[in-house]
């Protein structure tokens, strides 16, 4: 309240203790009439204090301009750059994989005695093999894309709880379950998995 | 166990199945069909006709621990013999894919020798109880 509001307001109490001594009761109606607009002042100058903190706190948390660019477009961006690496690297196993179904065919046109078939075969069946990292790879890929958009949507959460007005986050999804696919290990990040003779003894063990 | 039974391989990375096919091709198995999930596996396989089922675990609609489990449900497709090839390594899971009822498991990843012996075992078991 500034000085010239508290002067008037003074002046307007007076009028009120005036009417009072009086025992004029219209009048003592009218001087408190004349309070309540100090009174509905006062309330509206605290709700103006307190809206301006919360746009300020607001304000410097979408400030976070970078936070709404990472939800809004380089963490979908990142998932999409992901993708393409999984397409490339299919295209390019799929298309060594036509090339040593082309090499076979001729091979089969030749004379089985020749020494160099059955060596020619066998690289064949190592290149093949080899391929075999685009499935690896891809998927540990895929697993990297899920928790970059689980990120994201946890970020759009955060935002939109602060005001921020961005679209609703999806449900999460559940981890707990030890049966679901996890997908290939990453040395140094997940702990070693069972090796092919781990699996074969416990499989033995187990009558199989 | 015959050169032209009717196989179906599973696994949703198309170069996977690919290669599986590729390998099986190679052991001389020459009436190979695909399927990219568990979800789309499992009618192929009630329809029937099917001898030998090679899947991966980790799919995304249906995995493969609940397709063998489903077929194993089913008194017509009870019997088929499974083979699970898959990156999934710990223990929990390769026990729960024998309990399910799998013949045989391989870890990714497996070369062909691997494929060829587990293939072999997995019908000289099913001979040997017949």
């Amino acid at each position: 309240m500034n000085a010239t509001e508290r002067e008037d307001l003074r002046r307007a109490v007076v009028d009120l203790l005036v009417a009072l001594d009086s025992g004029d009761a219209d009048s003592v109606a009218v001087r408190l009439g004349a309070l309540r607009p100090f009174a509905d002042r006062r309330m509206l100058g605290d709700l103006a204090e307190i809206a301006g903190h919360l746009q300020g706190g607001l304000r410097s948390l979408a400030l976070d301009g970078p936070l709404v660019q990472a939800a809004d477009r380089d963490l979908p961006d990142a998932c999409s750059r992901l993708d393409a690496v999984v397409r490339t690297s299919e295209d390019a196993a799929l298309r060594t994989l036509d090339l040593v179904d082309a090499c076979r065919d001729e091979i089969d046109a030749l004379d089985p005695a020749l020494p160099a078939v059955p060596r020619l075969r066998d690289h064949l069946r190592g290149m093949a093999e080899a391929q075999a990292y685009q499935d690896l790879t891809g998927q540990t890929i895929l697993k990297v894309i899920e928790v970059v958009r689980e990120t994201e949507k946890a970020l759009l959460a955060l935002l939109r709880h602060a005001g921020v007005g961005l679209p609703d986050a999806a449900a999460t999804s559940d981890t707990s379950d030890p049966l679901r696919g996890q997908g290939p290990r990453v040395a140094g990040v997940d702990g070693a998995g069972a090796t092919q003779q781990d699996a074969d003894q416990w499989l033995s063990d187990l009558g199989l | 166990m015959r050169q032209d039974m009717k196989i179906l391989v599973v696994d949703d990375f198309p170069t996977m199945r690919r290669i599986v096919k590729n390998l099986l091709n190679d052991l001389g198995f020459n009436n190979i069909h695909e399927a990219e999930d568990g979800a789309a596996a499992l009618p192929m396989l009630k329809q029937g006709g099917f001898e030998f089922l090679v899947t991966d675990w980790n799919m995304p609609e249906m995995s493969g621990l609940e397709l063998l489990q489903q077929l194993r449900a089913d008194p017509a497709t009870a019997k088929l013999p499974v083979l699970m090839v898959t990156a999934e390594a710990s223990k929990q899971q390769i026990v729960a894919a024998a309990q399910a009822g799998v013949n045989g498991y391989i870890i990714k990843p497996f070369t062909a020798t691997t494929l060829k012996e587990k293939i072999e075992r997995i019908f000289e078991r099913l001979g040997a109880v017949a």
